[in-house]
């Protein structure tokens, strides 16, 4: 038994990593424009598509597939907030209304992909899911550590784009006080799309990394949001360190008790820290907005 | 109004049409006891079709098991389902605004998942089958067999015309001022007297029993119940049907509950297009109608009645 945790810690941390990627964008989507973004697992979903249609139809390579996957998303990113979130933003329409406005997004992506190419699981081809690594008593495929350095990487460019760039010092203004940001000449319907596009790049890139490890299928996305709000909820509506933090613990739990007990009742953990979390403290552990915020 | 309700299945007298009718009725409890919580708490639930779900585990999991007549196990699925609520109300209620809704998410999953994994009780995934049909009944030597459509249908409607009465009754008295004053403001409201956590608790507990109800005519209906009626999915279209069809009213959940249920089979015609189409028809509402139904209604009757002021003075 001892001699597996090592094994289960480096699985965990893979799956946390996307867990982190999926979650950061929900996270700064919440955080800087206030909404919650219900389509964002489609975001993901359209990322893996995009990669499996690049490197299976057109031969190109599964490295600067992703790289397609992130445009492709970005572009998505981009037109969702200018096409739906902006026109509510402007009649400042009650909260409900992003849920509905995402929720129908969600709805049509996964049903036109669903249109498009059919129910069927399919797996982008990436060269390294041949390839083992064997460090001590760990067995892991290329691909898996691809997925944790680019995890890496994405959370290290990130953190230094929103703390030192001119750029993010205009998120983080915005997300902290919208009014004054806009006062002291901040562009924030920029500041909303970029926001949007970042978001949208990470999921896309965390599809296209899970597309080649699990399955490519049209109902991706509602898989992966529900374990993303946990993250959120959990680390802090609005905070990268903290969905980092509980993106990598959810993916270490849910390995962890996989072993312990039947499959099934492993998301029934990820429900009932979230409920604690909310009920105890729901700004999260790294959070920064108070429960009440509508 | 309910003329036409009682009507309607007889002049559409296809089988096709009469379960239209059904779902309709069973969709629009969904939403108008959703809309209590909606509408009158400002806060939105998504774990209604966890509710719906319990109500109609429970319905049949009781006629099963206990042989017992659905007239019986509804009253029960009800008590049931409203004692799941008022118990996930405790906690979740703690909450407002974007924490609570997913609070209720995160109630909606741990219940689906209790109703997959107990696969002793529920069967699971595999679904609970043999419910038994409700009836039949021999009346003054008439035998009315619920498992024809438009017998049944009658009984819904009966069932969706209490709801309305009581959600009516239930906003038009003290009551329903104490849930206005207390989704207005609810400092205020406390300030006054009125104990605003009960009320809220109470809305919640009574929308979950209501949902019970509809879950329960829903398993002695379609006499088959699995999970995947329940899901996320169920709660957000139940949402939707309250929002699009415009809050803080019983009109909209129902408009929005007879829109969202017709719409989807009216684009049966479209094949795999079908909710290709709704999803583009949910943004488009949103975008251009920010009020849902109702509101374009309104707007419309206050364009009519300033046209006819205007005349007036003219």
């Amino acid at each position: 038994m001892l001699e597996f945790v090592p094994q289960l810690i480096v699985n965990g941390i893979v799956l946390g990593s996307i867990y982190v990627l999926v979650a950061l964008g929900l996270t700064l989507i919440f955080g800087i424009v206030d909404v919650v973004n219900f389509a964002h697992g489609e975001f993901y979903m359209v990322g893996a598509f995009l990669a499996f249609l690049v490197v299976n139809s057109l031969g190109i390579p599964y490295l600067p597939g992703i790289a397609v996957a992130a445009l492709g998303a970005a572009a998505f990113g981009f037109i969702t907030e200018r096409l739906l979130i902006r026109p509510l933003r402007r009649r400042a329409s009650p909260p409900i209304n992003y849920v509905l406005v995402t929720v129908g997004l969600s709805t049509f992506l996964t049903s036109t992909v669903l249109f498009m190419v059919g129910p069927d699981l399919r797996q982008i081809p990436s060269p390294y899911m041949k390839q083992m690594i064997h460090v001590g008593g760990v067995y892991l495929t290329t691909h898996r550590l691809l997925v944790v350095i680019v995890g890496a990487i994405i959370v290290g460019i990130l953190i230094y784009f929103v703390k030192y760039t001119s750029l993010g010092s205009q998120m983080r203004a915005t997300a902290q006080n919208f009014q004054a940001a806009t006062i002291v000449g901040i562009n924030t319907d920029r500041v909303f799309a970029l926001t949007f596009v970042i978001g949208a790049v990470l999921a896309g890139i965390a599809g296209a990394l899970v597309g080649a490890m699990f399955v490519t299928e049209p109902t991706m996305g509602m898989t992966i949001i529900v374990k993303a709000f946990i993250v959120v909820i959990v680390g802090g509506m609005g905070s990268i360190a903290g969905s980092v933090v509980a993106g990598l613990g959810l993916g270490l739990v849910e390995t962890i008790a996989g072993v312990l007990m039947p499959s099934e009742f492993i998301d029934i953990i990820g429900f009932s820290i979230m409920i604690i979390v909310l009920l105890t403290k729901p700004s999260g552990i790294f959070g920064i907005k108070g429960g009440q915020g509508a | 109004m309910i003329f036409v309700a009682c009507l309607l299945p007889l002049v559409f007298s296809e089988a096709f049409h009469q379960h239209i009718f059904i779902t309709i009725v069973i969709n629009s409890i969904l939403a108008v006891s959703l809309g209590i919580v909606v509408g009158y708490l400002g806060e939105l639930s998504l774990a209604h079709g966890a509710f719906f779900g319990i109500g109609a585990y429970t319905s049949a999991l009781i006629s099963i098991n206990l042989n017992v007549p659905f007239f019986v196990a509804l009253p029960l699925a009800v008590l049931f389902a409203g004692i799941m609520g008022y118990l996930i109300g405790i906690p979740a209620l703690r909450l407002s605004g974007h924490y609570f809704a997913i609070a209720t998410l995160g109630f909606q999953g741990i219940v689906i998942l209790m109703i997959i994994n107990l696969v002793d009780l529920t069967r699971g995934p595999m679904g609970l089958g043999g419910i038994p049909p409700v009836g039949p009944y021999h009346i003054f030597g008439l035998t009315i067999s619920f498992l024809q459509k438009l017998p049944y249908y009658y009984l819904a409607l009966a069932v969706l015309l209490i709801v309305l009465l009581i959600t009516r009754n239930l906003l038009r008295y003290k009551f329903g001022q104490a849930f206005i004053a207390t989704r207005e403001d609810p400092l205020l409201a406390a300030s006054i007297g009125i104990k605003t956590g009960r009320f809220r608790l109470l809305a919640f507990s009574l929308s979950a029993a209501m949902a019970g109800a509809a879950g329960s005519l829903y398993a002695h209906y379609a006499l088959f119940i699995s999970p995947d009626s329940f899901h996320l999915s169920e709660s957000i279209y139940i949402a939707t049907m309250v929002i699009i069809g415009g809050r803080a009213t019983i009109l909209g959940p129902l408009i929005g509950a007879i829109v969202l249920t017709a719409v989807p089979e009216a684009l049966r015609f479209a094949g795999g297009l079908q909710f290709v189409l709704y999803g583009l028809m949910l943004m488009v509402v949103v975008i251009f109608m920010p009020k849902g139904l109702v509101g374009l209604l309104d707007r419309f009757k206050r364009k009519s009645r300033s046209v006819q002021l205007t005349t007036l003075e003219g």
